[in-house]
């Protein structure tokens, strides 16, 4: 499956959070994911299965479809617990 | 830290700003003085929290103003800026400032890595609180 983190830059917060994505899958031992980070502008639903997101972007990335939204962009226990969701929700663990 | 280098040249301690956006002009000079960016890039930044808000502020009192290659970037590059008094980004405050420049979408993935290291550390407040070069050496190590 594909994640994937979209900020208004793509270059800062989504990248951030496309690192630690990367390294919650490799705490709860899940392989076979693709994650790569976008800004917002050239995002589109078909680049990636889930879009993970922080707050400030909840409505203006509405059109993603399948979204994931994080109070805060870089802690982990929050993440973990959405991406293990996420892992969960696709069969992965 | 393996990727950004704090020298006297890119790292300006205890600055008083008047507003959001005089800290950015004051980080902004810096990136210009060092070769990474040019005016226009502190312009964008600016531009972009007008109009999306304080998209920068990502954790607690820290700031990360940046904006995308295309916006005036020059090479990639860090420049910190630290205030006595933190100063409001629509809502949010901050006062430690790293600004970054890219140069395309990935390049700069270590100097992120060294960012979320020690943010995770905990060491952004220390960071404010450091009074010279050396001390700064200390806390990021």
């Amino acid at each position: 499956m594909k994640m994937a983190a979209v900020c208004g830059s793509g270059l800062g917060s989504s990248f951030m959070m496309e690192m630690n994505i990367e390294s919650v899958l490799k705490d709860l031992g899940v392989s076979g994911v693709e994650v790569s980070h976008y800004d917002l502008g050239s995002a589109t639903p078909d680049l990636a299965d889930v879009f993970f997101v922080g707050s400030d972007l909840a409505e203006p990335a509405k059109h993603l479809g399948n979204l994931v939204v994080l109070k805060s962009i870089i802690d982990k226990d929050e993440l973990k617990e959405k991406v293990t969701e996420v892992c969960k929700e696709n069969n992965l663990l | 830290m393996k990727e950004i280098s704090f020298t006297e040249d890119n790292v300006l301690l205890h600055q008083n700003a008047v507003d959001w956006e005089d800290a950015l002009h004051i980080v902004g000079k810096l990136l210009e003085k060092n070769g990474f960016a040019k005016p226009e890039y502190t312009e964008k930044i600016i531009e972009n929290i007008k109009a999306y808000g304080p998209y920068i502020v990502i954790t607690d009192d820290f700031a990360m103003p940046h904006a995308r290659p295309e916006d005036g970037v020059i090479s990639q590059g860090a420049a910190l800026v630290t205030l006595n008094k933190p100063v409001d980004f629509a809502g949010k405050e901050a006062d430690v400032l790293l600004a970054f420049t890219a140069v395309d979408n990935d390049s700069h993935i270590g100097l992120l890595q060294d960012i979320v290291e020690m943010i995770n550390d905990g060491k952004i407040p220390y960071i404010q609180q450091a009074d010279t070069i050396q001390e700064l050496h200390k806390i990021i190590g």
